[in-house]
């Protein structure tokens, strides 16, 4: 599929999108300065919007980012609306988070569904995250913070009549992640013997139904914004759904997250101790570090089903990307670490 | 007898003017852009320096395990051998196998010294 650059499909939509904002601004007019796409999102894209209001509460200078689904993209995660109101909600429980300002359902503005928030100051660059002279000061701090943000998210509980629309799964949240996964995999078409060993280990060793919470399912390094001073904000909020607490401490301690600190277990920016201690502190549950271990096995399986997912969209002739195409080989280093932590002596259950 | 400099080698020498003349003369905001295409060149030129090697290895292995491939040729046997093994697998048949970890295992850090050897040497932390 060939789509138009970026640039000359907003410079379509300025007009209407200017409309847009004066009316919720309250503005007598708006006027877009600069509209600059950010590279990354395989799902979405994100605009860096900055626009001049006059009149009204919001006048003067406004930056924000314009956040709508990519052109190609993959019905696999939330609705822009669906986000929207999760980043309401995360705000309401006191989650660090970019602030929702307005959500265009209207699909005559820009063609599809788009929100704005405020934009947040800082980077959230994984492999600069992680470096000793990298931004954001203390990585203590940061992990501890991290922990007590995510015991913010895991306070949201259902039923909850705004997130109606999250899934809730059947029985076990991790027997519903292992039949998700394995039907992702029977759509592939292509056998993965690996993938199958860690997935059959994870239905054996799978804990019993608990505690439900909002699960965030991408909270990591690389997902949070920082800058000199720390947190700015937690940020893609498109995989949540109800699930076990646990399962977003082992996807943010998992070895693929740590961009190459293999040796700092809380997403290669600090040891674990500081982020369990955020958490336990803030969310009063205990850590329960064999259930973390679990649960990073999984991340990376899951990790892999994605990337292969990836992979497939550029194989498949519909999204030819070096980007996607690379991210398809990403499985085999999943793969490998896998089989490393489920070797025949950690086959405990009977 | 291909020719030389073969495909390897050919491709060795391009990512080299890549990353050390042409790079340079990008923008910074292109740089990701030169890295993944680096990286895609070497994982290539990994692949055509290999080729087939260790291919037969992991027939005999997993026939072993298995019995013999429905086909003949190689492409075709390692499809329906691992499509057995992974169905196998899945059915709770091979719970825990040394064997088979053995095999998945020599199998993933091959395929790893392909697309990520660096990441293949951090290995076992």
């Amino acid at each position: 599929m060939s789509v138009a650059p970026a640039e000359a499909r907003l410079a379509a939509f300025k007009e209407a999108l200017e409309g847009f904002l004066a009316d919720k601004a309250e503005a007598e007019t708006i006027a877009i300065e600069d509209a600059r796409p950010l590279s990354g999102g395989a799902i979405q894209e994100n605009w860096l919007i900055d626009a001049v209001v006059t009149g009204g509460p919001w006048a003067g200078r406004q930056a924000l980012v314009l956040r709508t689904d990519a052109p190609s993209g993959v019905a696999v995660s939330l609705s822009r609306a669906e986000e929207f109101r999760l980043l309401q909600a995360a705000r309401a429980a006191g989650v660090t988070v970019p602030e929702p300002l307005w959500l265009c359902e209207d699909t005559g503005v820009l063609g599809r569904p788009f929100y704005l928030m405020r934009r947040l100051a800082g980077t959230a660059v994984g492999r600069r995250l992680v470096k000793d002279e990298g931004p954001a000061g203390d990585k203590t701090a940061l992990a501890e913070r991290l922990g007590e943000e995510l015991a913010k998210i895991h306070a949201i509980v259902p039923p909850r009549a705004d997130l109606g629309f999250l899934e809730m799964p059947e029985g076990s949240p991790a027997l519903h992640a292992i039949r998700r996964y394995r039907s992702h995999l029977d759509a592939l078409g292509r056998p993965r013997p690996a993938l199958e060993w860690g997935l059959r280990w994870c239905e054996r060793e799978a804990p019993a139904a608990g505690e439900i919470v909002l699960v965030h399912q991408d909270f990591r390094t690389g997902n949070y914004m920082v800058d000199e001073h720390g947190l700015t904000g937690i940020l893609d909020w498109e995989f949540c759904a109800w699930g076990e607490p646990m399962s977003d401490l082992g996807w943010f301690c998992a070895r693929c997250w740590r961009f190459g600190r293999d040796d700092r277990g809380a997403g290669g920016i600090a040891p674990r101790a500081p982020f369990y201690q955020g958490y336990e502190r803030a969310s009063g549950r205990r850590v329960d570090p064999q259930a973390v271990a679990y649960w990073e096995t999984v991340a990376h399986i899951r990790w892999a089903v994605i990337a292969l997912q990836q992979g497939e969209r550029h194989l498949s002739g519909g999204e030819a990307s070096l980007d996607l195409a690379l991210t398809g080989r990403i499985a085999a280093e999943l793969e490998h670490e896998i089989l490393r932590v489920t070797p025949p002596e950690r086959w405990t259950a009977a | 007898m291909r020719d030389r400099p073969d495909g390897a080698e050919l491709l060795r020498q391009a990512r080299s003017v890549l990353l050390d003349e042409l790079a340079g003369a990008l923008p910074e905001s292109r740089r990701y852009d030169v890295l993944m295409v680096a990286s895609a060149m070497a994982i290539a030129a990994r692949e055509l320096e290999t080729g087939e090697a260790g291919r037969e290895a992991e027939r005999t292995a997993l026939e072993a395990l298995l019995g013999p491939a429905s086909a003949e040729d190689i492409e075709g046997a390692l499809g329906d051998l691992n499509r057995r093994l992974a169905a196998e697998i899945r059915a709770g048949k091979l719970d825990g196998d040394p064997r088979v970890h053995d095999i998945l295992d020599r199998d993933a850090a091959a395929r790893l010294a392909l697309s990520n050897p660096k990441r293949l040497a951090r290995g076992r932390i």
